[in-house]
């Protein structure tokens, strides 16, 4: 019997399988939105339990990568709504970057700022897009949107970022 | 490339904001997912909330609907 079939069924070989193969897919996209490597390791896991406890409802002739990269960025955006008013950023993610010498620390800080006051459908969409670079097709199948929902997204964003970075002091 | 957004902005952006394509995963997550698997906790539907919140408001209106409740439990 195929994979996929036996994993509809619940065969929990078949799931481990699966987990395998896609468990840095998963963990890939998570982390371009959340920008947390815990995090993004606590949602993949959270992730393929939720792929588990659905497994049969999963169609067997879909792609799997597709469905769990859609529940992936469903977790991913909750984590973002429930953390909005609590973390606004990412204690290690100014570690993490790499300085630019053209640009000064308090600048990237701005802007990062300014990233994490977006709303958060509007953040996810714009870092897929802006940072992460990421083909609207992709962006807009794991967010289960029509591609002229994200352009619309990316617009949006672009132009709250423009105001907050020229409020902040900052022209790009 | 068939974005159409503001390259030039995106950029600016880049520059500040590293990309986190080059993040790989550092270990392999299966462990946990068995725990979690073994371990579940107890998971609530959302319906069941909806349920719990309707008696809630209903028992907050009409006091006397907490009888009701008691003699059918």
């Amino acid at each position: 019997m195929e994979l996929l079939e036996r994993f509809t069924q619940g065969d929990l070989e078949a799931f481990e399988i699966l987990f395998q193969q896609f468990q840095k897919d998963v963990y890939g996209w998570i982390i371009r939105i959340v920008r947390d490597p815990r995090i993004a390791e606590e949602l993949t896991v959270e992730t393929f339990w939720r792929i588990y406890r659905s497994h049969a409802r999963f169609d067997p002739a879909r792609s799997f990568g597709a469905w769990a990269r859609r529940i992936a960025t469903n977790l991913a955006l909750d984590y973002l709504k429930d953390v909005r008013k609590e973390v606004e950023f990412p204690e290690n993610w100014l570690q993490e970057t790499p300085p630019d010498p053209a640009i000064q620390h308090d600048t990237r800080e701005r802007i990062q700022q300014a990233f994490s006051q977006l709303p958060p459908k509007l953040r996810v969409t714009a870092t897929l897009a802006l940072i992460e670079d990421r083909p609207y097709e992709e962006i807009a199948e794991s967010l289960g949107v029509p591609i002229g929902t994200v352009k619309s997204r990316v617009f949006r964003a672009t132009r709250l970022l423009r105001e907050k970075l020229k409020k902040l002091g900052v022209e790009p | 490339m068939n974005q159409s957004h503001d390259e030039q902005f995106s950029k600016f952006v880049r520059n500040a904001i590293e990309p986190m394509s080059e993040q790989e995963l550092q270990r392999d997550l299966w462990p946990q997912m068995l725990l979690k698997l073994h371990n579940p906790g107890i998971y609530v539907p959302w319906y069941d909330w909806v349920l719990t919140a309707l008696v809630a408001i209903l028992c907050l209106f009409v006091p006397e609907a907490v009888l009701g409740l008691l003699l059918n439990l």
